[in-house]
């Protein structure tokens, strides 16, 4: 287990729709190693976005249990596990959820501020990795002034800016066109050679499940088969 | 800067909603204006207060001692206990009985006052005719009796102790009546005092009234601030023997009711910031509704209940302090318009000052400004409460 960066054990979910109980995501047992893209695919419904949510502690699971680099994740306590998620997980979500008030560069700058560090410091981060990301002229616009492809690059530079282990990326060029689908795939590349980042996907895009590394099928809320490259 | 106050000023600020922004800009005026109506309303009765006070101080003694008892060796005990208080600048025993007054035909109730000693600066400055020291059978009444008898100084009026009033009455004799010399005229501006008071030396009215010892001491102290500890020490010493009044105790319940219509208008105006504090909280709870998905995306970045609490608990106190701040600037300009340039005067033929009366007190305007703060705060509580208890998962599932 101590080999794997993240693994879960026997994690299951339900809800209750009208008094009836849906089980979403049924006893799944999963280990991820470092340096990876995983591709979690399947059909609407099949458990995906849950799945990513219970291994990023957004959620929790009614059962099973998370492990980080050996620590399990459910017993910390929940300012410990906000403090956990600021430092080693990034997220990227289908519609780039950036805060409308704020600049690309505060937005950015925001997820440093928050992991601890200091406003000067969080700025220059942030500057640097939008320029990076190419959008050194983008960095006093606001969401709104951005164009789509723009506005998840930006929500990339948050999510990488406090050098995460992993990135959990929900449907990230879900809203995008194919050309700008193509220049964050590539980015993801980048990232994953350039800055050692593990990268979990859940995704339908066909071109983005070609630069996984792992593909994970999943269907009625098990995993169906792993496919890996 | 600390992460929760970058935020919490930034929504304040530049909110992405406008109707969310007027309902904010409306609290902060509603904060303003009820914060400068408070200062400028508790200032015109502390202005009010100050005034009054310093007229009755002017007539009246800092403190008064009633004597119990009419041992003459008793009474040079607390003459000379007086005499050893470093704090007491004056002191004069005196003597009062009612009395009627009668001069051509006419007859009025008075309080005649005999004092040892008649030299005490507020007495020496409201006399405006005849003479200061007064000898025996002299009197010093004030200018409305004055006017009402039709008398002068060197004119002659006839005076009737109360004292043998109630005996007369049952035993059919007449009371003693003794003639006394107007020696001069006053006036205090205070209308009620000049016309029923009287004054004459202790002699005259010991004689008046057949009786040997004073009935009390009237004492001025170098700071009025002083009096309750003299009275408690006069206490210690003389338990028995007196009763002592300080200035407060003389007209308490004028004091009291005074106090009271001030508290009353600072809670009747407490109202106005109360209703812009209903306006903080519709607006902040609208700001946790519309921003449920950017406080999800916060919590996803490490951000943790408290401090999601605290974004908006801060943006409530952005809006006390605002309007705390632009309403103190307005009240206390205001007030000071009112000092120096008497921006809303009085009649000097119906009143006797010229101009509302204002005193700025510094403490009362903590109290108004702690007053907003804590009302803004109590505003934020619901919708921080609100903010923290965000699903994640479920607000930021779309777009």
């Amino acid at each position: 287990m101590n080999n794997y960066i993240l693994a879960c054990e026997s994690i299951s979910k339900s809800y209750h729709n009208n008094g009836e109980k849906i089980e979403v995501l049924k006893n799944i047992s999963l280990n991820f190693l470092g340096n990876k893209i995983y591709m979690l695919l399947g059909a609407s419904g099949a458990g995906k976005s849950t799945l990513l949510h219970i291994l990023g502690t957004l959620d929790k699971a009614d059962s099973g249990k998370i492990f980080y680099e050996g620590t399990e994740l459910s017993s910390l306590s929940q300012t410990r596990l906000n403090k956990f998620r600021s430092h080693n997980i990034g997220f990227v979500f289908q519609f780039h959820h950036l805060l409308p008030e704020f600049t690309a560069l505060e937005n950015v700058a925001l997820a440093a501020m928050i992991a601890g560090e200091s406003k000067k410091i969080s700025f220059e981060k942030a500057k640097d990795i939008l320029n990076q990301l190419n959008l050194s002229h983008r960095l006093n616009n606001k969401p709104a002034e951005l164009s789509g492809g723009e506005q998840q690059r930006v929500a990339i530079a948050r999510a990488i800016i406090n050098n995460p282990k992993i990135v959990f990326a929900d449907e990230p060029t879900g809203n995008l066109d194919s050309k700008n689908g193509e220049i964050i795939n590539q980015i993801i590349l980048d990232l994953k050679t350039q800055n050692n980042i593990m990268f979990i996907i859940a995704t339908h895009n066909k071109e983005l499940c070609s630069i996984g590394d792992v593909n994970i099928y999943m269907k009625d809320g098990v995993i169906s088969s792993i496919e890996e490259k | 800067m600390k992460v929760d106050n970058y935020i919490a000023s930034k929504y304040f600020f530049l909110n992405s909603n406008g109707f969310i922004k007027i309902i904010s800009l409306i609290s902060t005026i509603g904060i303003s204006i009820g914060v400068a109506a408070l200062i400028v309303v508790i200032s015109v009765y502390n202005g009010f207060t100050e005034h009054v006070t310093n007229m009755l101080i002017n007539i009246d003694p800092h403190l008064q001692i009633r004597l119990k008892t009419t041992d003459y060796d008793k009474v040079d005990s607390i003459s000379n206990f007086l005499k050893q208080q470093s704090n007491v600048t004056f002191f004069t025993k005196f003597y009062e009985q009612k009395s009627l007054i009668f001069r051509n035909g006419k007859y009025y109730v008075i309080n005649l006052k005999g004092y040892d000693t008649l030299n005490n600066k507020s007495y020496k400055n409201s006399i405006i005719t005849g003479k200061i020291n007064l000898d025996k059978n002299e009197l010093s009444i004030g200018m409305p009796l004055a006017t009402r008898l039709e008398t002068l100084p060197t004119d002659t009026v006839i005076l009737s102790s109360f004292k043998e009033l109630g005996t007369a009455a049952i035993y059919t004799f007449l009371p003693k009546t003794q003639s006394f010399k107007v020696a001069s005229i006053f006036e205090t501006h205070n209308r009620e005092y000049d016309l029923l008071n009287a004054y004459c030396t202790l002699n005259t009215i010991l004689s008046f009234v057949d009786e040997n010892s004073p009935n009390g001491f009237e004492i001025w102290l170098n700071n009025i601030e002083n009096s309750q500890d003299l009275k408690n020490k006069l206490y210690s010493v003389f338990p028995k023997d007196i009763k002592v009044l300080t200035w407060y105790d003389l007209h308490k319940e004028l004091y009291q009711m005074m106090s009271m219509e001030k508290w009353a208008a600072f809670i009747i105006l407490s109202l106005i910031i109360f209703v812009a504090s209903f306006n903080i909280l519709a607006s902040l709870t609208m700001t946790v509704l519309k921003k449920k998905r950017d406080i999800a995306i916060l919590q996803t970045l490490g951000l943790d209940e408290n401090q999601i609490q605290k974004i908006f608990y801060k943006q409530g106190l952005i809006s006390g302090i605002l309007g705390s701040i632009i309403g103190t600037i307005l009240g206390i300009s205001l007030c000071l318009l009112q000092i120096y340039y008497k921006i809303y005067p009085l009649d000097p033929d119906k009143f006797i000052i010229d101009a509302m009366p204002i005193k700025l007190d510094i403490l009362t305007i903590f109290v108004i400004i702690f007053v907003t703060l804590l009302l803004s705060f109590i505003a934020s509580i619901y919708p921080a409460k609100l903010a923290y208890r965000t699903n994640i998962v479920e607000s930021i599932k779309w777009e």
